[in-house]
């Protein structure tokens, strides 16, 4: 079906041909109106048939136009025909002017539907026009003036296209065609309404030689009734020269004075949706053919704007709708990171000073967690389930809005740093009411950070410093609110530089292992190694991780840097082989490389490469790793496990301490942390945990290492409590890998000394 | 019964003689007489002697043809050489013309070219095939003369000649004159049937825009804004594009215009821009008042709408193969398709079902099957003959 923007267009499209070819003779008028029609309908055939005659036709050769079936086609509104050469067509036809001329439009293949005919009408009336006024030119009676006049006509009607074109507000361009048919027909009293199109329901309506205040009584007349009701019930032109006696025949009030008068239909979408009415008050004035075709073309414009206009409504509507998709967030409709960054630039520019403006980054306490055990489309839910709360927690003007992920946005305007913060803490209480989705309990918990505007900030940095704030938040333990203070921004500065230096520091292999042995505290004996990273920092010297790790951790930099130690660890390992065929290796690995598989390929590709055995190395995990995870991380440690690699928990009796996990779990020793150990000969609390670890190894069949020990006297209490293995400073501090090349092939025990 | 002839031969008349003889050689072969050659020369040769060559060559039998942006024949497609069709048997029948354009007049040239129609007695099927200067102006005034002249009877087939994208000077053949801003025709009629398949492959992109100031095939402004900065900005040309006439003549040529008509876009080859008054021409008219939309097509739109012209030529064969195939393909589609091309002519090829085929890759298409419109841009068709 051809939509309604095309009739739109190619009426538009004809329309034009006469404003630009005003000054062509009736042969080239017709010629070309006769090609443009054929063109729009994909017509095979175009004829004018006038009287007996067809004065133009498109589609038969000269000598072979069937004039006799072009007249029968001219004489019905639409028909079925048989054409020469064709086959079965479908044909239209519609007056060109009253002076009896018909355009008749034949086409094979798909019937004319009924905007399409409305279409062949409103140009056959167009053609009908721009020929009565080029007869009246060729005419040549006074000139001069008929010449104006046209010229004047067409100007009117190119001001009133123009307006529609330009896509002038329906009103105005209403306004434009009553005044045109006011100059154009020299009326009194011009009316037009068109209803069903304005938005709040009523007609839309324009007096042209009344005053305003009647526009109302006007737009409350039904269009059916009245003289100008038979053009609006009929859908054709009406005209009298007596229109008290027309009022009289129709039973209605006939306006004081009015002598002549006439109406036009306006179409949209092929139903009549308006009236053009003209009224003169003119004695004996009596409206002619030409003036009725002038109404014509005139209600022809109204139906064009109308037509017009509807689509733009329907444009705007569906472009809203685009615009809404594009400036918000599809999941929780809450504006998205675009437009909330443009509300905070709308505000700077409007915030009053003594009230600045103020934003709180908001991010979801381990979102990721809960995606990950729950799954995403429970995530999803609990991010609209949080929007909503966040929603609910606001003031009416502050702006919710979300960012990217769990991150979400509160634009508070006019409020001081004092009520932010009390917002936002109505922000993190809101959060506190445990959440049920599909019959699972969870807690949700928000951290939030707090920024407020000051002179010369963009909205960008704004935003920027409440994410600062924010992180802080989340550093400083999740679930609670920090304000932005500028020293906050040097250290992410100072993170951004620092991290930067990480990413530098791997590729240029600066991140080496130390080793640090545990000794058999029986024999004496090195029991195994312990690599310890550093970072041979080119400016800062060598580093130990307190410097970088927590940010390598939160980066992701950590896994390389493992990987990296794992390498070169392994890759040392190998090369004691010969003096110490039993040696073992223990390393540190991060929670990080437990979320991905990949961990086992790397490891076991590392053991192959230097042809080691698995049981020759030990990764140490931390509790809280194993507590946080999942099923996955089971499957990773089997695997490696699988590799005959084993598996120590590093600080031991600092986290959960569950009992449960240390039976799940393929572990096979223990560290108890230097906490502890500390405490070892002077506190009884610390001596009951330690001895209480050791039982428990034992009855796990686990091994269990000591960490940190510094003295003899804690040495001695571990031996005697029978805790086999120990590691510190007692012992050796962290040495480098030549230093333990040198300590191995001393065969270093606790009797012969101490690095 | 068709045949084909190809040379690559450097010497022009040689090649010219050399492409006309192995196509009559192969129809005499198959038992047939010549009664048409169509020539399609790359624009690289002297054009005077190429019609030399073909009129010794053709001996009397009416030959009609054109320059190209490139040829295709049955083996693929080609650039720089000469392909002919021969047409020849006891099936068809043959009336030719050629008419210069005078004073600009396309319709009054296109009608009085199409009279060679009137001078057949006309069989089962007539088709009338145009080959025209693209350069010289509106070429759906050509088809508008041309359809005067016939009416909706017969069908409107061919193309406009290249010069291998230089838009400088493309060449008509008729016998041993070579002319140019002129349009040569060949009316066809076959006891078999005739076949026209069009199709493009472009859609629109965009919003549309509003042609609010045109003169014939100069767009002058769109939605009230200067035409090419419209048309660039839309496109986010790159800069050489805004500078360049030849740059910018090679990325028009995949990023035609589409004017809204009932049910289809009619496509509208950008040809070149006057960077100083901000307009752009294009091969046919594009009325003010109008809406154009940008077009966009990618290889496979492109290759798919291969398959629509070649069922759509065949649509009156009731399954039977065809004789030849006649093939106008935008210059723009070769551009688009790049290396593809070869594979546009296998489809081309399978659609045949074995029978020759020869065409050339051209600046703009005729085909008129239904309405009145019939010239297209950036657009494949296919004359099959029965």
């Amino acid at each position: 079906m051809p939509s309604a923007s095309w009739s739109t267009v190619q009426l538009a499209e004809f329309l034009e041909v006469f404003e630009v070819l005003e000054m062509l003779d009736a042969e080239n008028m017709t010629r070309i109106a006769v090609d443009r029609v054929a063109a729009a309908f994909d017509a095979e055939v175009v004829a004018l048939v006038l009287d007996e005659t067809v004065i133009r036709c498109l589609g038969f050769p000269a000598d072979a136009v069937p004039v006799r079936l072009l007249r029968s086609a001219s004489e019905v509104r639409s028909s079925i025909l048989n054409a020469p050469g064709i086959g079965e067509v479908h044909s239209v036809s519609a007056s060109v002017s009253t002076a009896g001329c018909t355009m008749v439009v034949l086409r094979a293949g798909s019937p004319f539907d009924r905007e399409e005919e409305t279409l062949v009408r409103s140009m056959a009336r167009a053609l009908g026009l721009a020929m009565t006024a080029t007869d009246r030119l060729t005419e040549s009676r006074v000139l001069a003036e008929r010449l104006s006049e046209r010229q004047y006509l067409s100007d009117r009607l190119s001001q009133i296209q123009k307006s529609i074109s330009h896509r002038a507000p329906l009103q105005e361009v209403m306004d434009s065609i009553t005044q045109g048919a006011a100059e154009l027909l020299g009326a009194d009293v011009v009316g037009l309404r068109i209803v069903g199109l304005g938005d709040d329901g009523r007609p839309i309506a324009s007096l042209a030689g009344y005053p305003d205040e009647g526009l109302d009584h006007f737009r409350s007349i039904p269009l059916n009734q009245g003289f100008s009701g038979g053009a609006f019930v009929e859908g054709v032109l009406v005209s009298t020269g007596d229109y008290a006696a027309a009022a009289r025949t129709l039973g209605t009030a006939p306006q004081e004075l009015i002598e002549a008068a006439m109406a036009a239909p306006v179409h949209h979408d092929g139903r009549i949706v308006g009236v053009l009415n003209v009224a003169s008050r003119d004695v004996g004035r009596v409206f002619t053919p030409a003036e009725q075709e002038i109404l014509l073309r005139l209600a022809d414009h109204a139906s064009l704007a109308v037509t017009d206009a509807a689509a733009v409504h329907a444009l705007r509507d569906s472009l809203e709708g685009e615009r809404f998709k594009a400036s918000h967030d599809a999941l929780t409709a809450l504006p998205n990171r675009t437009t909330v960054l443009e509300m905070i630039e709308y505000e700077l520019h409007h915030a009053d000073p003594a009230a600045p403006l103020c934003v709180l980054y908001i991010d979801v306490d381990r979102f990721k967690l809960l995606n990950d055990m729950y799954g995403h489309s429970f995530g999803d839910r609990v991010l609209i389930e949080v929007a909503s709360r966040l929603r609910n927690a606001v003031r009416e003007e502050d702006l919710v809005g979300r960012l990217a992920g769990d991150e979400f946005v509160v634009v508070a305007p006019g409020i001081s740093a004092e009520a932010a913060g009390a917002l936002a803490q109505r922000v993190t209480l809101e959060m506190t009411e445990p959440l049920v989705l599909d019959g699972r309990g969870t807690q949700v918990s928000v951290s939030v950070g707090v920024a407020e505007s000051a002179a010369g900030l963009s909205s960008e940095e704004l935003l920027g410093n409440a994410d600062v704030a924010m992180y802080r938040a989340k550093t400083s333990g999740r679930d609670c609110v920090v304000s932005y203070d500028v020293q906050m921004r040097d250290e992410m500065f100072e993170r951004a530089d620092l991290e930067q230096e990480i990413s530098l520091g791997l590729k240029a292999g600066e991140f080496v292992p130390l080793f640090q042995p545990s000794l058999n505290l029986a024999t004496g004996e090195v029991h195994s190694l312990e690599a310890l990273v550093r970072w041979n920092h080119p400016t800062r010297g060598q580093l130990s991780p307190d410097a970088f790790l927590a940010l390598a951790e939160d980066t992701g930099l950590i896994v390389d840097i493992d990987l990296c130690v794992l390498d070169e660890a392994c890759r040392r390992l190998a090369g004691w082989t010969q003096l110490h065929p039993d040696l073992t290796i223990s390393v540190n690995l991060s929670v990080r490389h437990f979320a991905h598989p990949e961990i086992v390929e790397f490891v076991a590709e590392i053991l192959a490469k230097y042809r080691l055995h698995g049981s020759r190395l030990w990764l140490e995990i931390t509790e809280s790793m194993v507590m946080a995870n999942n099923e996955m991380t089971l499957e990773i440690l089997r695997s490696l496990r699988s590799l005959g690699v084993r598996f120590m928990v590093d600080d031991f009796g600092t986290g959960y301490s569950s009992l449960v996990y240390l039976k799940r779990y393929p572990i096979d020793a223990l560290k108890i942390d230097r906490e502890f150990v500390d405490g070892l000969g002077n506190d009884l609390e610390d001596e009951a945990i330690v001895t209480a670890i050791i039982r428990l190894a034992d009855a796990l069949g686990h091994e269990v290492i000591a960490e940190g020990v510094e003295t003899a006297a804690q040495q001695d209490w571990l031996i005697q409590s029978g805790c086999l293995y120990a590691q510190g400073f007692l012992f050796s501090k962290a040495i480098s890998a030549d230093a333990t090349e040198v300590l191995l092939s001393q065969a270093l025990t606790v009797e012969n000394g101490l690095l | 019964m068709t045949a084909t002839g190809v040379s690559r031969l450097a010497a022009p008349a040689a090649a010219a003689q050399e492409a006309v003889q192995s196509a009559a050689a192969a129809l005499r072969e198959a038992g047939a007489e010549p009664v048409l050659f169509v020539a399609y020369a790359a624009s690289t040769y002297d054009p005077d002697l190429l019609a030399a060559g073909f009129g010794l060559a053709a001996e009397g039998v009416p030959l009609i043809g054109c320059s190209t942006a490139g040829e295709i024949a049955t083996a693929g497609a080609d650039d720089g050489g000469v392909v002919v069709f021969a047409l020849g048997g006891e099936g068809f029948a043959v009336a030719v013309s050629s008419q210069e354009v005078i004073a600009g007049d396309l319709r009054g040239a296109g009608s009085a070219v199409a009279g060679c129609v009137e001078q057949l007695a006309r069989r089962e099927s007539t088709v009338l095939l145009l080959l025209s200067d693209g350069l010289s102006g509106d070429q759906q005034e050509v088809v508008r003369g041309a359809y005067d002249r016939v009416g909706a009877e017969v069908p409107l087939v061919g193309g406009c000649a290249g010069d291998g994208l230089r838009m400088e000077r493309t060449t008509q053949f008729f016998g041993s004159v070579a002319l140019t801003n002129a349009i040569v025709a060949a009316a066809i009629t076959s006891d078999g049937p005739i076949g026209v398949g069009v199709s493009h492959g472009w859609r629109s992109t965009g919003a549309s825009m509003t042609v609010t100031k045109s003169s014939g095939v100069v767009v002058e402004t769109l939605d009230d804004e200067p035409a090419l900065n419209k048309y660039l900005d839309r496109l986010d040309a790159p800069d050489e594009v805004r500078v360049d006439a030849a740059a910018f003549t090679d990325f028009a040529a995949t990023r035609p215009i589409g004017l809204i008509r009932r049910n289809r876009n009619e496509i509208r080859f950008v040809a070149k821009a006057d960077f100083e008054n901000r307009t752009f021409t294009c091969f046919a008219e594009v009325p003010q008042g109008g809406s154009v939309s940008i077009m966009e097509g990618d290889a496979e739109s492109v290759l798919g709408a291969t398959d629509a012209a070649c069922s759509g030529a065949l649509e009156t064969f009731q399954g039977n193969s065809p004789k030849g195939f006649m093939v106008f393909d935008c210059i723009a589609r070769k551009g688009v398709l790049g290396e593809g091309i070869q594979a546009e002519i296998g489809q081309i090829s399978e659609g045949a079902d074995g029978a020759p085929i020869a065409g050339f890759y051209s600046y703009g298409e005729f085909a008129r099957t239904s309405g009145s419109s019939g010239f297209h841009n950036q657009t494949l068709v296919v004359l099959a003959l029965g």
